[in-house]
């Protein structure tokens, strides 16, 4: 008898028995099951997303015939504009490569690029972090700049074989050296949270006191390459009202982040050539 | 049965004991009562002290700008990565306890009975925390940075509730390093401190000033006074500018006052006043002109000091050999100051200047001699390369002599024996009281400390009886020495520039001014002048001589196209322990018919006649010149048109 009462207990039990283990556990136990539900869960997340993908796919497909037609038209008269973006870019990259060896600079192609889809984004962490769907096979490592075509995503926190986790750049604990577009005075940047699922901020401090900024003249934040993580000149945000801090030096204010960071499909992630080519 | 009986009641030991109890108890009662009432106050406040700690930040020191606003003094910021002892107590606490089991165990393994160290294992566990972070830091930028026992031990005794540095001066990639790769939540956090930066380096330098730690600031206006205090040593002002208006430049300082824990820990913020950046101040300085007279100094030792003639503004105020200031803050080292020595180069030769005036002087002679009578524009007189006074020759700078002269060629050509007589004639006490009407034994009434004024002579009888050298009375030679500025004449600078902008102007005074104020009073009450006490007439040809001076005599140097300046250059001869040494002056104004801008300039040579008036001063005054009226947009072309 008193055993069957026990068999009611038994699942609490277990989950005291488990907590407990948890807590009083080493932290090598502990990490070593993180990292272990980790690899178990990506191929998960991967599937999920490759799923999505193809759902993505077989959406599309169900199209009629005009619409694809108008579609085709509409992609090549972006490929047209692209393609002239394409040789401006060349001839752009040519200058600059001419203009480097001219003033003897050192040329900026310190980074490849290694293009990934976002996987998972959970709702509670919407502004805090993403997975990717690349990690250490990928010679992804931790500390890695995020990118996409509207500017900075965030940095890479936690790798897996197959998956890596992104701070973003709105997340409270992301922090980085920033300049303002046109003045390489380094300016600390850090992540302040969201306003809502549309939008995200940051707050950048250390600004120096003779810059100022208004909703009609903002300061657009740039990355700084001084800390080694960044290249130069990749969008960061941008600020819109400075306030003067009590010591006089510097001004600190909120930094308005791109929209397109709430809904981010594909990111790019920066490896530093010198590591590239160790591995 | 029993038991009631002997419970009862009625037993007389009952109430005695009742008694005892109540009074035991009205007795802790009371002194329960006087503890919590009668003593509230003062337990409060014990209570208070005991708990309370305050902590004061300086207010940042206002900025310098030029009379034109550009930037000459500003703070700069100096980054530190530091932790805060508060943030790390847990990990403390923890290597405490593991260096003690350790220790334990190892005695326990010996067998001894002896006690560990108990203040040693405290010491090293805060060593391995706080080089934990270092190291943490050192991987990170690839540094070797260390950390000594006295510093954090130093630093946890007398200064627990302030950032700890570990590493001091962070470049700014280094900070941005740090920044980017520490994580947010780490108790390590960069803390920005202030520094006092001069971009222009020693341009400047003696009127600036600088600023050094001030360690006895009174902080009894800001609230907490009875607590115990932590304080981030702020700055004073020592000279120049930075003295002068130290009150103004000096912010508000800020506090905070916290509750501690018995260990000394941070508990709870009560008061949180911030700190306040001080006020800004415009100087009249003009920092090109400033520049361009100090490269043309070169290597030179000397001074020179520009002003406004209407309003007395300070343009430049150059001393040379100069210092830079940016290497005097925070404190000044050995080796620094020893350089400074050895340069000469802490004395401010512009306003502490001593100098006797040599032929500059003869201005003044001539206005003498024009004012008592003993001349008149048209007196001629023959120089023959010497005056004879008594048994003794008194020789003119040109050995052949000049010939006949009147003031004009005296002037131009800066002749000693037309000057000598003329100060005969004058007779002493005229030259001297009109140079007391100048302010020549005066403050210029500038800002910044000018003390040896006090010290500045013009050579009376009365003067030489007192002195302590006693070599005779007062003779027909002395005077005529005083008339061209030698003998025991001294003047700074400030003083000479002053004149000359008070000539400049027909008045006997200038009030000079650091300070930019173009609201400024530029009339004669404001500077507490009169009008010169001589005729129109005269002072022209005063002026003509100078003009003169300037286009064919000994001031051509200063020669510039298209503005005509006036000038006297002066050229006198002191012994400085035994050795003798030339100086080399000039006083200047221009435009000489409607004057802006007045000038002194000395240059000292390094032996006897290595420098001349005219030869060493002259470009220094047309730099000056060719810088003030390039600078107000006005070309010698426009002057001419």
């Amino acid at each position: 008898m008193q055993w069957r009462r026990l068999t009611y207990i038994r699942n609490l039990v277990i989950l005291v028995v488990a907590i407990f283990a948890s807590l009083f556990a080493p932290s090598f136990v502990r990490n070593g099951i993180k990292d272990c539900f980790r690899e178990f869960q990506a191929p998960i997340d991967s599937l999920s997303s490759q799923f999505n993908d193809l759902a993505t796919f077989w959406g599309l497909s169900s199209n009629t015939k005009r619409d694809l037609i108008e579609a085709g038209r509409d992609l090549a008269r972006l490929n047209a504009g692209y393609q002239g973006k394409v040789i401006e870019n060349e001839s752009l990259r040519s200058e600059l490569g001419r203009l480097e060896k001219m003033l003897y600079l050192p040329s900026y192609d310190k980074f490849k690029h290694e293009v990934a889809r976002v996987c998972r984004r959970d709702i509670n962490a919407w502004w805090q972090h993403l997975t990717i769907r690349k990690g250490k096979m990928h010679g992804i490592r931790k500390g890695y700049a995020v990118v996409y075509a509207g500017g900075v995503v965030g940095r890479i926190s936690e790798v897996g074989l197959y998956t890596s986790t992104v701070e973003l750049v709105s997340s409270r604990n992301f922090r980085m050296a920033t300049c303002a577009e046109g003045d390489d005075r380094p300016l600390i940047y850090q992540g302040a949270g969201s306003l809502s699922l549309q939008t995200a901020q940051g707050e950048v401090s250390d600004v120096p006191a003779d810059m100022s900024a208004s909703t009609t003249h903002p300061i657009t934040l740039v990355t700084s390459s001084l800390a080694g993580t960044f290249p130069d000149g990749i969008y960061v945000g941008k600020i819109l009202s400075l306030k003067s801090e009590p010591d006089g030096i510097f001004k600190s204010g909120y930094v308005k982040l791109p929209k397109g960071l709430a809904s981010i499909k594909e990111v790019s992630v920066l490896v530093p050539i010198a590591d590239a080519k160790i591995r | 049965m029993n038991v009631e009986k002997t419970y009862s009641k009625k037993n007389p030991r009952i109430p005695v004991f009742a008694w005892v109890f109540a009074f035991a108890f009205a007795l802790l009662i009371l002194a329960l009562a006087y503890r919590q009432i009668y003593l509230y106050d003062f337990y409060v406040e014990k209570g208070k002290r005991q708990s309370m700690r305050r902590v004061i930040e300086p207010g940042t020191r206002g900025d310098i700008y030029d009379r034109n606003g550009k930037l000459l003094v500003t703070n700069e910021p100096i980054f530190s990565a530091v932790v805060y002892f508060n943030d790390i107590r847990k990990e403390f606490r923890e290597e405490y306890f593991r260096l003690k089991k350790l220790e334990l165990l190892r005695l326990a393994q010996i067998k001894s009975k002896d006690r560990p160290n108990y203040n040693e294992i405290t010491q090293k566990a805060r060593s391995n925390v706080l080089n934990k972070y270092l190291q943490q830091i050192n991987s990170i930028l690839g540094t070797e940075y260390q950390l000594t026992n006295k510093d954090y031990n130093r630093h946890f005794l007398q200064k627990q509730l302030l950032p700890f540095p570990l590493v001091k001066n962070l470049t700014a990639r280094e900070h941005a390093i740090l920044a980017e790769r520490i994580p947010v939540n780490s108790p390590i956090q960069i803390y920005t401190g202030t520094a006092r930066y001069y971009p222009y380096g020693d341009s400047a330098s003696h009127a600036l000033g600088y600023v050094a730690n001030n360690f006895d600031e009174d902080n009894s206006k800001i609230p907490g006074d009875d607590l115990r205090t932590y304080t981030i040593v702020p700055t004073i002002g020592k000279t120049g500018i930075e003295a002068a208006f130290d009150e103004k430049l000096s912010g508000e300082s800020g506090v905070k006052i916290w509750i501690v824990d018995l260990a000394g820990y941070k508990y709870e913020m009560v008061r949180d006043i911030p700190p306040s950046k001080g006020d800004d101040v415009v100087s009249s300085l003009d920092i090109d002109i400033q520049q361009a007279i100090e490269e043309s100094f070169g290597s030179r030792k000397g001074a020179s000091v520009m002003l406004d003639v209407k309003t007395g503004e300070v343009l430049s105020l150059v001393t040379r050999p100069s210092y830079d200031p940016n290497t005097l803050s925070p404190y000044i080292t050995h080796k620094v100051n020893a350089d400074i020595m050895a340069r000469d180069a802490w004395l401010n030769r512009a306003t502490q200047g001593l100098y006797p005036p040599g032929s500059t002087f003869k201005v003044m002679t001539a206005m003498a001699g024009l004012n008592s009578g003993a001349i008149d524009k048209t007196s001629i007189k023959t120089c023959t390369g010497g005056y004879r006074v008594g048994n003794r020759i008194f020789p003119c700078h040109k050995r052949s002599g000049h010939g006949n002269l009147d003031l004009v060629g005296a002037l131009a050509h800066s002749c000693n024996v037309f000057f000598y007589e003329t100060g005969i004639d004058t007779g002493i006490e005229t030259i001297a009281k009109l140079s007391e009407d100048f302010g020549m034994t005066k403050s210029s009434g500038i800002e910044l400390k000018e003390d040896s004024w006090r010290r500045t002579i013009i050579a009376t009888p009365e003067f030489k009886k007192r002195r302590r050298q006693y070599d005779g009375p007062w003779s027909n030679g002395d005077t005529a020495n005083s008339s061209i500025g030698q003998g025991y004449m001294l003047f700074t600078p400030m003083q000479m520039a002053c004149f000359t902008a008070s000539f400049a102007r027909g008045e006997t005074r200038t009030k000079a001014s650091i300070l930019h104020n173009p609201k400024r009073k530029t009339d004669s009450q404001y500077h507490g002048a009169e009008k010169i006490n001589i005729n129109k007439a005269d002072y022209n040809t005063i002026v003509e001589g100078m003009v003169s001076a300037v286009e064919n005599g000994t001031a051509k140097r200063a020669r510039l196209d298209g503005i005509k300046v006036a000038a006297k250059s002066g050229t006198a001869q002191v012994s400085v322990n035994g050795k003798k040494l030339t100086l080399a002056w000039m006083i200047a104004f221009a435009p000489a018919d409607a004057p802006e801008v007045a000038i002194s300039v000395i240059v000292e040579g390094e032996e006897a006649g290595d420098v001349g008036g005219g030869r060493t001063a002259g470009p220094i005054v047309k730099s000056a010149f060719q810088k003030y009226f390039s600078a107000t947009n006005r070309t010698a072309l426009e002057v001419e048109n």
